[in-house]
């Protein structure tokens, strides 16, 4: 014990500087090149302290540079510090400080003192003894005194230990090949290739001993910039052979650093959109009907929808939405609060407005609620903690709803500040940042950086989410590295424009956050891992698919995850149905010209029990009606018509006089074929254009002319068209979808329809513009439907359509030809179960890409892909008897642009 | 002597004569036990949809009826996917539907350790009496998983499914109305290993509705 007074007595000490700081060290070499850093402080004796009392200080007392002279000691630079910031120290002309500015020995207990280090080590005698004279004392050192209430052991400095280990060590550049162990003692140093110089900083487990860094015999300073290349070796010993210390019979330990340059060509962000698509694909058909909830619910639906994967349009959404409607219906019902899905949990709220958001769906009016009512009321947001605010704003933001009190946001936001941690992130529960509540946090708070507080707060939650990230790029949360984690940190990173793939906070060790949660794809069921021994599992695969969405629209400029301004919201839901009509572009002018006119209908409701529809179509009187048939999808009904031939007007009726049955349209597809008008040429046709309207179309509830009737008027605006009248063989064409290079259909294939006026029989059809040559497939469906022969091909989606219209480029054979049938996908000429099957292989991969023809086979659904939703049609088409929708889409695809 | 051995020799002709005899017939014997094992053996090895006729029904039941349609043989293969076309005059005969059989597929493993579960084949009722025509699928779109295999069939009962119908007021006494099948096919992801009547790797025994007199 005697030693131990004895050398607390003589031996200040300094320095504890747990910031490797490379601006600083910089600043103090090119600013400071003849001073040292001074440093006093209090940081142990703390005013909660049951013996503190007013006239204690707290903190940081001095924190400045002296310039050295010839007779500079380490005590000279302590004592005119303090002088010159005005404070006193008694005790320095005896070489021992008692005092300083009224904090005196033993006030904080009876271990407490005035201790100091110099360069991170406590000195083993007084300071006088350190002196610029011997040499011992030199430009660039650190003193820092502190004041100790244990000896020094509060200051990392013991006599109990010989602990001669590196506790840590700080890099002002790269990172290490393994996080820092005192027991390991070889490591590899990673530095991006325009670095040259480092600081290093270590860190002694007990500051008695010293520590030194040299490259081979050079020795360096914890301030110095070391000059670097690639495979310098960089030694860092503590109680090396030479060095000082007041401990006795230590051992040595020395640890060696490899630096390795990266490569010094530009990071390129990698693709992920392979396995982005792919695992959206999988999601798509494992979530096939997504519902209200936290797995198969809000969160598949954002991922497909950000992630491009079907447009907000998509039966599949449409469908999500019908299911959301009735759930909020019950469920706001039953909590009874203002539009609330759970009485406390207002996140329940949040991640359906999220949803809706991205499916451009507005959460003021789903079904007979207003999603956003509630979040007035913040005692009911802040109810589930931290998480309530995050979410409130990034729910509320994602289409700028408004609350009735406009202070909801600032509270959140407030409440998010308040929150962060000290080591500058956020934490579920507990004071140190975990990675998923910091991501989330700052994807609330990203729109709000205009605050500087906000963006202080902000810019703080990065850099700890730089400091949680793990060797592997990943990051941990209870206790394991994991998917989630890492992809609320790619959310984050992307929402703040930081590109998690190549920013170098976000790249440890060459590894990137993107590495890291491409890592937990398991390609064999396409779907991510929670933790690396796991199976896939539904949680991680939402999470890491919308993290994948949001740095793929980060490479693609898009807007952030939860920006939601790209969405084109439904304005106010149209009432009502509509109709449209299909003609063909062209026909022959030849008397006895046959082609159908096609109706469709939208915004049927079979729930209407409508009884009768009747509508007048407006017929040139150079055509004559051959027939009227309702669509296949129609029932209850009976048709009757008539031409009234002086007028040209063609008045349709559908009902069932009899047993007065409901009009009934089968199938979820709309708009759908309503009826279909078969048209002839009474004679050679002189007009070059023929125009034809659908007009006065009704829905009636009831047939009985005698009763009340209540009637719906069909909006026929759209219903009506123009056909153009042609003497010799002439083509119209048009596009029936083009690949997106995601599900089969390359991005470079578009599927073009052409329609060929004058043309009396089926025959071979060739297309060559000189570049390229297609030989073009009789599609029977189609010609059947619209009255005139039709032919598809697939071809260079680069090719102007207007080309193929120009009959050049056409050449006819002497045979028919071959034929196209839609879903025949092993072209046998029956339509099976195996052309089901075969379209899900091709869905799965199971078989090789399919070739040109059997894209048009498969693609019964017209849309970019080919997927089960072709197989689906199939079975559809097989069992119902319902039309592709590719037949329909071609036979309406002429109708003149609004 | 000379004569007994005349005698000898003419005794050993004639045993020559029946022995040559009774050899011809073993070996007719067994050609036709060769060719009936063998159609046998053939049949036994074609998968066959059957539709079996059930019992005269009569007009004034006014019940519904069904009738079975059998599957003998699968491959060593899994078949995701099947249909069946039966064409079936709907102006004497209404349909009501399909009922279950005990042919199922793969499925997922519950706690009794089983892990087979009964298809849910698609049909439209109303179409089927529009058309007269019953189009009926079952499709696995996770491309194996719930497929048909051979270890889904009871070599002694194997029934696929139910047709249900009932006769119509049009049905007359004595008529007898076909039910033939039009395609029918168990798919397999390997197409040349699937069943197919249209290729003749599938066998299909049409039935009849026979109205009593």
């Amino acid at each position: 014990m005697s030693k131990k007074i004895v050398s607390f007595l003589t031996a200040f000490a300094a320095a504890v500087n747990f910031v490797p700081c490379a601006a600083f060290t910089t600043f103090a070499v090119s600013q400071h090149d003849d001073a040292v850093h001074v440093i006093v402080e209090n940081t142990t004796f703390t005013p909660e302290s049951e013996d503190w009392n007013d006239s204690f200080w707290y903190g940081t007392l001095v924190d400045t540079w002296i310039t050295l002279d010839e007779n500079s000691t380490m005590m000279t630079c302590i004592v005119e510090a303090l002088e010159a910031d005005g404070h006193t120290a008694d005790g320095a002309e005896n070489n021992y400080i008692s005092s300083i500015d009224g904090l005196s020995e033993f006030d904080g207990g009876f271990m407490s003192g005035w201790m100091g280090t110099l360069n991170d080590w406590f000195t083993n005698e007084g300071f006088n003894s350190w002196t610029v004279a011997e040499g011992e004392l030199e430009a660039g050192d650190e003193i820092r005194v502190m004041y100790t209430c244990a000896y020094g052991d509060d200051l990392g400095g013991s006599w109990e230990n010989n602990d001669s280990t590196i506790k840590d060590i700080a890099f002002s550049a790269g990172s290490l090949s393994t996080a820092f162990d005192k027991d390991t003692h070889e490591y590899t140093l990673s530095v991006p290739s325009d670095v040259d110089k480092l600081t290093i900083t270590p860190t002694a487990s007990n500051k008695n001993f010293q520590v030194r860094t040299r490259i081979g015999d050079t020795t360096y300073k914890r301030t110095d910039e070391i000059p670097v290349a690639d495979g310098t070796e960089i030694i860092v010993e503590c109680n090396y052979e030479g060095s000082l210390s007041m401990n006795e019979n230590a051992d040595s330990n020395a640890y060696t650093i490899t630096v390795k340059k990266e490569s010094s060509v530009p990071a390129q962000s990698q693709d992920v959109s392979a396995v982005l698509n792919e695992a959206m694909a999988q999601l798509s058909e494992t979530v096939n009907a997504p519902v209200f909830g936290t797995t198969a619910g809000e969160w598949s639906v954002l991922c497909l929808a950000r992630g491009g994967y079907f447009d907000k349009n998509n039966k599949y959404f449409t469908d999500y939405y019908d299911r959301i409607v009735e759930t909020v219906n019950s469920t706001a019902s039953s909590v009874n609060m203002n539009g609330a899905l759970h009485k406390v949990k207002s996140t329940e709220n949040s991640r359906l407005i999220v949803a809706l958001s991205s499916i451009g769906k507005n959460a003021e009016s789903v079904g007979d609620w207003n999603l956003i009512t509630p979040y007035s009321d913040f005692s009911w947001i802040k109810k589930q903690g931290i998480n309530g605010p995050v979410w409130a704003l990034i729910a509320l933001d994602s289409n700028n709803y408004q609350t009735t009190d406009p202070t909801i946001r600032q509270q959140c936001i407030d409440y998010l500040l308040s929150k962060q941690t000290a080591d500058g992130g956020w934490a579920m529960s507990g004071t140190a940042a975990d990675p998923d509540m910091t991501s989330m946090a700052i994807q609330a708070l990203a729109s709000y950086t205009d605050d500087s507080n906000v963006k202080t707060a902000v810019d703080k939650g990065i850099s700890a989410l730089s400091s949680l990230q793990k060797d592997t790029g990943g990051y941990a949360s209870w206790g394991s590295i994991n998917s989630e984690s890492i992809a609320q940190v790619i959310v984050a990173c992307t929402t703040l424009g930081i590109d998690p793939d190549t920013d170098k906070r976000f790249v440890k060790n060459g590894n990137s956050a993107v590495d890291a949660i491409l890592a937990f794809y398991d390609a064999d069921s396409r779907m991510f891992k929670h933790t690396a021994d796991t199976e896939g599992n539904a949680m991680a695969t939402d999470q890491a698919i919308y993290a994948l969405a949001a740095y793929n629209r980060f490479l693609n400029g898009q807007t952030s995850l939860y920006d939601m301004s790209d969405v084109s919201f439904d304005s106010e839901k149209t009432d009502g149905l509509t109709a449209s009509l299909g003609l063909p572009q062209e026909i022959s002018n030849k008397k006895g010209t046959a082609f159908n006119a096609v109706v469709n209908i939208d915004g049927w409701d079979n729930e209407a029990n409508y009884k009768l529809m009747d509508c007048i179509v407006d017929v040139p009187d150079s055509l004559t009606v051959t027939s009227v048939t309702m669509g296949e999808r129609v029932s209850g009904g009976q048709i009757s018509w008539n031409l009234e031939e002086t007028t040209g007007k063609l008045r349709i009726v559908y009902f069932d006089p009899e047993k007065n049955n409901s009009i009934s349209i089968s199938g979820t597809d709309f708009p759908a074929e309503f009826f279909i008008i078969g048209l002839e040429a009474k004679e050679k046709l002189t007009a070059d254009k023929l125009d034809i309207a659908v007009s006065g179309m009704s829905m009636k509830f009831s047939s009985d002319s005698e009763s009340e009737v209540s009637i719906e008027v069909v909006d026929t605006s759209k219903a009506s068209g123009t056909v153009n009248v042609v003497e010799s063989v002439s083509f119209s064409a048009c596009v029936l979808y083009q690949g997106d290079g995601i599900d089969l259909i390359p991005e470079s294939k578009m599927a073009v329809c052409v329609s060929v006026a004058n043309l009396d029989e089926q025959s071979e059809l060739t297309y060559n513009d000189g570049t390229n040559s297609y030989n073009f497939l009789y599609s029977g469906e189609i010609t059947q439907k619209t009255g005139v022969l039709n032919y598809v091909a697939l071809v260079d989606s680069s090719i102007a359509v207007t080309s193929f219209v120009n009959a050049d480029n056409f050449t006819f054979g002497t045979e028919a030809g071959d034929s196209l049938s839609f879903g025949d996908v092993n072209g046998d000429g029956v339509i099976n179960a195996q052309d089901a099957l075969n379209s899900v292989n091709a869905w799965l991969r199971k078989t090789d890409a399919p070739t040109d023809i059997e894209i048009l086979r498969l693609n019964v659904n017209s849309d970019s892909r080919i997927n089960t939703f072709d197989a689906l049609g199939i079975v559809e088409q097989f069992v119902h008897g319902s039309e592709y929708i590719i037949v329909n889409k071609a036979a309406m695809a002429y109708t003149p642009a609004e | 002597m000379e004569n007994e051995a005349t005698k000898n020799k003419k005794l050993s002709r004639k045993k020559k004569i029946f022995i040559a005899v009774i050899a011809f017939l073993i070996i007719i014997l067994i050609i036709l036990l060769f060719i009936i094992i063998k159609k046998k053996h053939t049949n036994k090895n074609i998968p066959t949809l059957t539709i079996v006729t059930p019992a005269k029904q009569s007009i004034s039941a006014n019940e519904n009826f069904t009738v079975d349609v059998e599957l003998s043989g699968l491959g060593d293969v899994l078949y995701p996917a099947a249909s069946l076309s039966i064409v079936f005059d709907s102006s004497r005969l209404e349909f009501m539907g399909i009922e279950e059989g005990n042919v199922m597929t793969l499925g997922d493993e519950r706690a009794d350790g089983s892990s087979y579960q009964l298809p849910d084949w698609s049909v439209d009722i109303k179409r089927s009496n529009e058309i007269g025509q019953i189009n009926v699928m079952y499709l696995d779109l996770t491309g194996g998983k719930y497929a048909f295999s051979k270890d889904c069939l009871d070599e002694d009962d194997s029934l696929l499914m139910r047709l249900s119908f009932r006769l119509r007021g049009s049905a007359k006494a004595g008529d007898v109305y076909d039910l033939t099948f039009a395609d029918a096919a168990f798919a397999a992801s390997d197409e040349s290993k699937s069943l197919a009547s249209i290729k003749n790797t599938l066998k299909t025994e049409n039935g009849k509705v026979v109205v009593k007199e």
